[in-house]
């Protein structure tokens, strides 16, 4: 709380400081809330899948965390056996001014449509080796497809001599990961006016999970970019 | 003097006989009268820095900080003391002691106002991250457990989560079953309270409805989450009255509720569990008010740079 | 609690063996088979379906599933016991189903309907009220009634109304007993004579929309004398009939009235046809949310949607209750939906799921979807 109070004693000032509403320049000095905003540093984040507790069990470090504040569980998250953290997070990169209840209910039906689009596939499939390919769970067919759209390289902007060159260079885990949903949702976004974005995302996927499609291409594109600026990779260090 | 005893007399007991000798009707409490040992009343001094010939009797007199670079000078050199003592280690070929580790989690570095409280001196942001960085660097070294009095002089342990952790008696009602009710289970701006009865078949009663009172799959979820993690579905019976604010509000405090009150139900093993799930912790979040200036809480006007 | 673990591991054993029935007519089913499913033929599926009678979510799950199936469960039972120790001689009885969205109140009506359409009884079956007087797309094809002084009528719905009635009654309609008692003349040139088959009637009636309105009030008037004549026994059944009884609809005349449902003819027709002043039949009606818009639906109980002139028009009716899925029928329903690989997972996801949709037959489908 006194952290907030000093560091909104320097940045409030600023800002009054520049803009011309300066009407009101002490009130906002000395403001303080009532409670924190959030929460403080020390607390930890809860452990609540049942996976990560038994591994907790094992090395006998629960009744250690147990005495120390968490912070508690999201609104969205669950220990229940139908909760994805990746699902929760495309539900996330969907939803559009805070509401989660349409974008939910967006990704579920894509996921209906996944699951009715795999399932008349069973029935046409002859051989039971065909039949045992096709992945019936669309949570399945979200892993695969976000497996294979995720980049390796990313090229950043290096600036050397007044020219920007596009140099390829690492990419963490994080980012990989949103660039792969992001560029899902373009390529979703991008339909017709008359196809329902659960369909289109559903035909995304779909294609994204056999490797096939315009975001797949996207990355391979990507890629051979980066291949081809393989000559300026030194200029990361210079 | 007044039945008590003066064996076991304690600072509260004095703030108690002062709040009752000398009835203020103040509105701020530092204004009215009190006892205190005076070194909590009055701030600590500097003593005589330098003497008569004007030479400073601390060595670091002039950075101006005395106290706070001499601290940090012995950070340094305890960093070379475990240094050295690692190097003769590895001469002798042994490894450290693991069952001597240090146990940090149950506490945090003291806050900037406690050193400068301690330390007498005012403490800018830089230096402050600049002392946390050097004792984090000690506490990394592998042998820092030998310098275990230094690191905890400027550690503060958090609040012990012994109120989460006990476990209620319940009440039994005229049936037998034995019943607890949390009253207070607060989110947002749901207030509410949870009545949980065992032996039970797994009924969920909100004001009076079903689970069919919350329409959206989240907040029925999120009411189910502690007994299905705790195992308790079908066995505990759950009735709640719950009112004001939202969906996600009133879900939020059902669930706390839920878990409080499960704690009479749950064995040791499990309720470690859930605090460490978080599911315990009251969750004290409200709505940042918007500023005036701004367009809310936390959004600015676009930024222009002329 | 040990013994108890294992009753339950048995029953959940036995289930997924026998979540289906092999009985397949409706009239065999009793207490034994509650829970269980029964598939239906595709052809008779087409039949008695064919424009409409089933949920659209339903229409879906069916291709999914490659077959048509329909659950026993009580209320179905309940009614059809009833009807078998009803005397025909005396007033029609009227049946009201009713419970809250999504417990299968249209699913239920689909298999009294295979079991009247087993039992040879002449099916007038109304798929869904709201259809004609809520569902109006850009323009709907109103016209002034030409028999009747202000009212309104519905040529193109009357017309597809009656193309129903024949595809669901072939068989009765191919029965040369069914005659017209009286003579119908609909214009200088159009008429049709005393005696002449039910099925000429119907025909004129889609050939020429315009007279369709017409050609189902003199229906639905022959069809009474028919059955106080002993020549055919009539299952009537209406899905939505609250829409009735709702203030408004959704037309308007040309003028920009809104027009009330008693100014609609079909409206009246279907209300003579449930009136109690006739014998030799069963009248199956259902009294559902949905068929109003959402600020009007507070309770699903029949006193509150049928509003008081439907109560009235109504007294006295036996209502019955469509509830949510039991324990059992819970499980079977779970098995059935992993056996068509529709769900798939661990099984607490049951317990679960058993709570999350509060045992709601739709809620419950819903949720497996993504699943």
């Amino acid at each position: 709380m006194n952290n907030i109070r000093i560091a909104l004693r320097e940045v409030i000032p600023n800002r009054l400081r520049t803009t011309s509403r300066n009407q009101w320049p002490n009130l906002t000095q000395t403001r303080f809330y009532a409670r924190a905003t959030s929460f403080p540093d020390y607390f930890q984040n809860p452990i609540f899948r049942k996976e990560d507790q038994a591994k907790l069990i094992e090395n006998n470090e629960l009744s250690k965390l147990a005495a120390i504040p968490v912070k508690p569980p999201a609104a969205c998250e669950t220990s229940s056996v139908y909760y994805d953290p990746l699902v929760n997070k495309v539900i996330n990169h969907v939803m559009k001014m805070g509401n989660k209840q349409l974008a939910r209910s967006l990704v579920e039906k894509a996921f209906e449509n996944i699951k009715r689009k795999q399932i008349e596939r069973y029935h046409l499939a002859s051989t039971p080796e065909e039949k045992a390919k096709i992945l019936l769970n669309p949570k399945d067919v979200l892993h695969r497809a976000v497996e294979n759209c995720k980049p390796l390289l990313q090229l950043l902007p290096i600036k050397r001599g007044g020219i920007t060159y596009q140099v390829p260079g690492p990419i963490t885990e994080k980012r990989s990961l949103f660039l792969a949903v992001k560029w899902l949702l373009d390529a979703s976004n991008d339909k017709e006016r008359t196809v329902h974005f659960p369909e289109q995302f559903a035909w995304e996927l779909l294609d994204a999970a056999n490797n096939t499609g315009k975001v797949v291409k996207r990355k391979q594109d990507l890629h051979r970019q980066c291949e081809a600026n393989r000559a300026y990779a030194h200029y990361r260090w210079q | 003097m007044m039945g008590e005893d003066p064996e076991t007399f304690t600072q509260k007991d004095v703030d108690r006989a002062i709040e009752y000798l000398f009835p203020s009707g103040i509105y701020d409490p530092a204004a009215r009268p009190l006892m205190k040992p005076p070194e909590e009343v009055f701030p600590n001094r500097k003593a005589a820095e330098f003497d008569e010939a004007g030479r400073p009797h601390h060595f670091l007199f002039y950075t101006g900080k005395p106290n706070f670079f001499k601290l940090l000078h012995d950070a340094a050199e305890t960093i070379q003391t475990l240094y050295k003592f690692e190097d003769k280690v590895i001469r002798k070929k042994e490894i450290p002691d693991p069952n001597a580790e240090l146990e940090l989690l149950a506490s945090v570095w003291i806050t900037r106002e406690e050193l400068e409280q301690s330390l007498v001196e005012k403490i800018t942001d830089l230096e402050y991250d600049n002392f946390k960085l050097v004792m984090e660097r000690i506490v990394s070294l592998p042998y820092s457990y030998r310098c275990k009095e230094f690191i905890e002089k400027y550690r503060k342990p958090l609040a012990s989560q012994r109120f989460a952790l006990e476990i209620p008696k319940p009440s039994y009602d005229q049936d037998g079953r034995a019943f607890i009710t949390t009253y207070e289970c607060l989110r947002k701006k749901a207030r509410g309270d949870v009545t949980i009865r065992s032996p039970g078949t797994g009924k969920i009663t909100i004001n009076g409805k079903d689970l069919t009172y919350f329409q959206d799959v989240q907040s029925r979820e999120q009411v189910l989450f502690p007994l299905i993690f705790s195992e308790m579905l079908g066995k505990v019976d759950v009735e709640c009255n719950i009112e004001g604010g939202g969906p996600s509000g009133q879900s939020g405090a059902i669930r706390w509720g839920i878990a409080w009150g499960l704690r009479s139900f749950v064995d040791k093993n499990m309720l470690e569990a859930m605090q460490v799930a978080g599911l315990l912790t009251r969750d004290h979040r409200r709505r940042e008010r918007k500023k005036p200036g701004q367009p809310g809480a936390r959004k600015k006007p676009t930024w222009k740079k002329r | 609690m040990f013994t108890r673990n294992l009753r339950v591991f048995f029953r959940r054993y036995s289930q997924t063996c026998t979540f289906r029935t092999s009985e397949l007519s409706p009239a065999q089913h009793s207490e034994n088979q509650i829970g269980m499913f029964y598939t239906i033929d595709k052809n008779l599926c087409k039949q008695l379906f064919g424009h409409g009678g089933l949920p659209k979510s339903y229409m879906k799950q069916t291709k999914t599933f490659t077959e048509t199936t329909l659950m026993v469960r009580l209320p179905a039972l309940d009614i059809m016991n009833c009807i078998k120790n009803t005397d025909f001689d005396k007033p029609v009885v009227r049946y009201v189903l009713y419970g809250e969205k999504g417990s299968g109140k249209s699913l239920t009506m689909a298999h009294l309907l295979h079991y009247a359409h087993e039992q040879e009884f002449l099916i007038v079956h109304v798929p869904w009220v709201s259809e004609w007087l809520r569902r109006v797309p850009r323009h709907k094809e109103m016209a002034n009634s030409p028999t009747r002084e202000g009212f309104v009528d519905l040529p193109l719905d009357a017309a597809a109304w009656l193309l129903h009635f024949k595809t669901q009654n072939q068989t009765l309609l191919k029965n040369p007993d069914l005659k017209i008692s009286k003579e119908y003349t609909w214009s200088k040139r159009e008429s049709t004579a005393e005696g002449a088959p039910l099925l000429e009637l119907v025909e004129l009636g889609i050939a020429r929309v315009k007279y369709a309105c017409d050609v189902i009030d003199a229906l639905v008037y022959e069809i009474k004398l028919l059955s106080n004549n002993k020549r055919c026994k009539t299952f009537v059944a209406i899905d939505g009939f609250n829409t009735f009884f709702y203030p408004l609809t959704r037309l308007r005349t040309p003028t920009k009235r809104t027009v009330a449902p008693e100014e609609v003819s079909l409206t009246t027709s279907f209300l003579t046809l449930t009136k109690n002043d006739w014998t030799n039949g069963v009248v199956v009606v259902t009294a559902d949310q949905l068929a109003v818009p959402e600020d009007h639906q507070e309770s699903y109980l029949p006193k509150y949607l049928l509003y008081k002139k439907g109560f009235e028009h109504l007294d006295p009716f036996v209502p019955i209750e469509v509830g949510r899925y039991s324990e059992r029928e819970f499980l079977t329903c779970a098995s059935y939906y992993r056996d068509r690989l529709w769900l798939r997972g661990p099984s607490e996801l049951e317990d679960e799921l058993k709570f999350t949709s509060a045992c709601n037959p739709y809620k419950f489908m819903e949720l497996c979807a993504p699943l």
